[in-house]
């Protein structure tokens, strides 16, 4: 954990990730504050903002007395925020680089083409 | 949030030496909350008023509501480990765990035994026969076991390497999650704690240079690094904290920047990094003279070392 | 800010009524136990040396009484006295060291004084009827068949003499010992070389002025009409003196871990 967003953000995105690739899967019971405190090493009122975050953001919903839980749809909420801002992100980091670099538009295309990844 | 530590106008004076001069701040109740600064800052005079170890000169201080000089209803409610905790020539670590929970209400053996196993401490040894971090160690040890609704440890970690530092923050973030309670750490090694704090109060020459959440701290400062003249036209008119020259390339560290200032920077083709806790605090508290923008510059501070 | 703490206010119930149960009484009781949290340095080694001294010189005397044919008269040797520097030395040592660990501990200075206090007071009881018990053995044996006198006091003395001669004298020298350290744990070096500058100071002046006025005759006639056990009365008035100096002294002291 560390780069320059603050910490409950990263600890945000980092459950976010974890709903998107399936290994905190719909429905399922997610850790409590306490264990994402304990195993991310940071202080239990930071990770609570982190979780606050997305339980405000309706993607986590709390149980009274059981614990929290990834809602029904949250994947598929994430995935298309992520694609929202896919372009800002990556795309435009990636042009400008590319221009700095002297690569063009069309050039870069044939890359990310021909990219074995891809 | 309620507040377990209230100081109010404290000054505590050495004769000529002004160790704590006029400070007034608060230690929120079930917090952990680090106590920075550089070496006779004033950290461990504080800490000592706080306990009513040390006699304030001027000032108030509220322990739990009450003053805590001499007051076994607030004091039985702290545990304050000392950087330099001396114990009896013919304490062996077992003496210590058998004489400590009588001091605590709060005391858990069973971890207390847990821990002594963590850091590998031999209870039959003489404390005055241990090394540095063994000692600290036991020290820890009690600090943790004690649940003392006030802990206070002041500088725990001498002489402990990585791996026993490392229990000792595990211990402390996990059994403070299941028992809630006011934590102070005084220490210089700041990068280490920084995620485990939730307030920072920084002392700086007996004055409080910084009383706030980390989170909001780190939050509004950035480095800004780009082409010198660039990041100058960026930074004209905002706090600056600290600048480094490399060539014609700029990094300067700014302070109360926005999401928007960050934007902003990108936007003109700036890299806009994070700022550390530590490096924070070094840059508002070295009172560094290459720093021309800096408010402590010039002024050099008066050297007080009050050492224990 | 002064040492004197407000009494109740409102906001200190904070963490419910698990803190309320530390009593005065257990207070002063978890520092007694902090004094004796290794019971060897109290109850064990001071005994063991005692009995060893105590060997020795039964050996010795028993050579000697040998050698010279028998015919052992009963002879106080002062052996016992052992004990009184022993208490003394301990009391400086816990003072200097348990202070500090005490107050850490969340302790007021108060409770560590009546702690350790108490401590000390049932310590010497402790110790004055053991050496009395065996003062009272040691009559009834002769001195262990060869006239050692190692444990009475005077050879005369019933058993509750010789325990309170014991006693006066250990706390005599646990409440001296408590003074001086006091002195050290609040002024530390500086405190010392002032306070044995002035005692130096009084005792010449004492002695001079006992020379110049012939008072060396009060002085014998004082102790001579008072007898052992009258002095040793006396002796409470240093005591009491001393104690109240200690508590006066710590009351007011920081704490170091230097």
């Amino acid at each position: 954990m560390d780069d320059d967003r603050p910490l409950f953000r990263q600890l945000a995105e980092r459950i976010e990730k974890q709903i998107i690739e399936g290994s905190l899967p719909e429905g399922g019971q997610v850790p409590s504050i306490n264990e994402f405190a304990a195993f991310h090493r940071i202080n239990p009122a930071t990770a609570l903002k982190g979780v606050s975050l997305l339980v405000d953001a309706g993607v986590l919903y709390k149980r009274r007395g059981i614990g929290m839980f990834v809602s029904d749809g949250a994947r598929e909420a994430l995935l298309s925020a992520r694609r929202a801002t896919f372009r800002d992100e990556f795309v435009r980091p990636l042009v400008a680089e590319a221009r700095a670099l002297g690569i063009t538009p069309d050039e870069l295309a044939t890359m990310i083409r021909e990219d074995p990844t891809a | 949030m309620t507040t377990a530590v209230e100081v109010t106008g404290l000054t505590k004076r050495y004769r000529s030496l002004t160790a704590v001069g006029d400070v007034t701040f608060r230690i929120r109740e079930h917090a952990i909350t680090g106590l920075l600064g550089r070496n006779g800052a004033g950290k461990t005079t504080l800490m000592r008023l706080i306990t009513g170890q040390e006699f304030a000169t001027r000032g108030e201080i509220r322990l739990f509501g009450e003053p805590p000089v001499e007051n076994a209803r607030v004091l039985s409610r702290t545990c304050f480990i000392s950087e330099s905790q001396r114990y009896p020539d013919d304490f062996r670590v077992k003496h210590v765990l058998a004489s400590a929970p009588r001091f605590f209400a709060q005391w858990d053996a069973d971890f207390a035994d847990e821990l002594v196993t963590a850091f590998r401490l031999n209870r039959r040894q003489l404390v005055k026969k241990l090394s540095r971090g063994q000692r600290s160690a036991v020290g820890v040890i009690v600090g943790l076991a004690s649940r003392a609704p006030l802990t206070i440890f002041d500088e725990p970690y001498l002489g402990l390497d990585a791996v026993a530092r490392q229990i000792f923050y595990d211990r402390l973030l996990a059994d403070y999650s299941e028992h809630p309670r006011t934590v102070i750490i005084s220490t210089h090694l700041i990068d280490e704690i920084a995620h485990l704090l939730e307030y920072a109060v920084v002392i700086d020459d007996g004055r409080i240079a910084i009383d706030s959440p980390v989170e909001s701290l780190t939050a509004a400062a950035a480095t800004i690094a780009g082409t010198a003249e660039s990041v100058e036209r960026f930074v004209a008119g905002r706090t600056v904290v600290h600048r480094a020259r490399l060539g014609g390339l700029l990094s300067a560290t700014l302070d109360g920047v926005t999401d928007a200032d960050r934007a902003a920077a990108r936007d003109a083709g700036l890299e806009v990094g994070p700022v550390s806790l530590q490096e924070l605090i070094v840059r508002r508290t070295s009172g560094d003279a290459n720093t021309p923008d800096s408010a402590a510059a010039g002024a050099a501070p008066e050297t007080t070392e009050v050492t224990r | 800010m002064t040492a004197t703490p407000s009494p109740t206010t409102a906001s200190a119930e904070g963490t419910g009524d698990r803190q309320a149960a530390t009593t005065l009484g257990r207070r002063v009781g978890s520092i007694m136990l902090l004094q004796l949290a290794n019971p060897m340095t109290l109850l064990g080694w001071p005994l063991i040396i005692l009995a060893v001294i105590f060997l020795g010189n039964l050996a010795i005397v028993t050579a000697v009484t040998q050698a010279s044919g028998g015919g052992a008269e009963f002879t106080v040797n002062g052996g016992v006295g052992f004990l009184w520097v022993y208490t003394l030395v301990m009391v400086v040592l816990s003072v200097n060291q348990s202070f500090p660990l005490a107050l850490g501990y969340g302790a007021t200075r108060r409770d560590y004084l009546l702690g350790a206090g108490a401590t000390y007071a049932a310590l010497s009881v402790v110790y004055a009827l053991l050496l009395a018990t065996l003062a009272e053995i040691e009559r009834a044996n002769n001195g262990w068949g060869v006239g050692l006198g190692f444990f009475a006091a005077l050879p005369e003395w019933p058993w509750h003499q010789v325990f309170l001669a014991h006693l006066l004298i250990l706390v005599l020298f646990a409440s001296i010992g408590a003074a001086t350290a006091a002195i050290y744990v609040r002024w530390r070096a500086p405190g010392m070389y002032v306070f044995w500058l002035g005692l130096a100071i009084v005792v010449v002046v004492a002695v001079i002025l006992l020379s110049t006025f012939d008072g060396w005759f009060a002085v014998r006639d004082f102790f001579h009409g008072a007898g052992v056990m009258g002095s040793l009365l006396w002796s409470l008035v240093i005591t009491v003196l001393s104690s109240i100096a200690a508590y006066g002294i710590l009351r007011r002291a920081t704490p170091t871990n230097t």
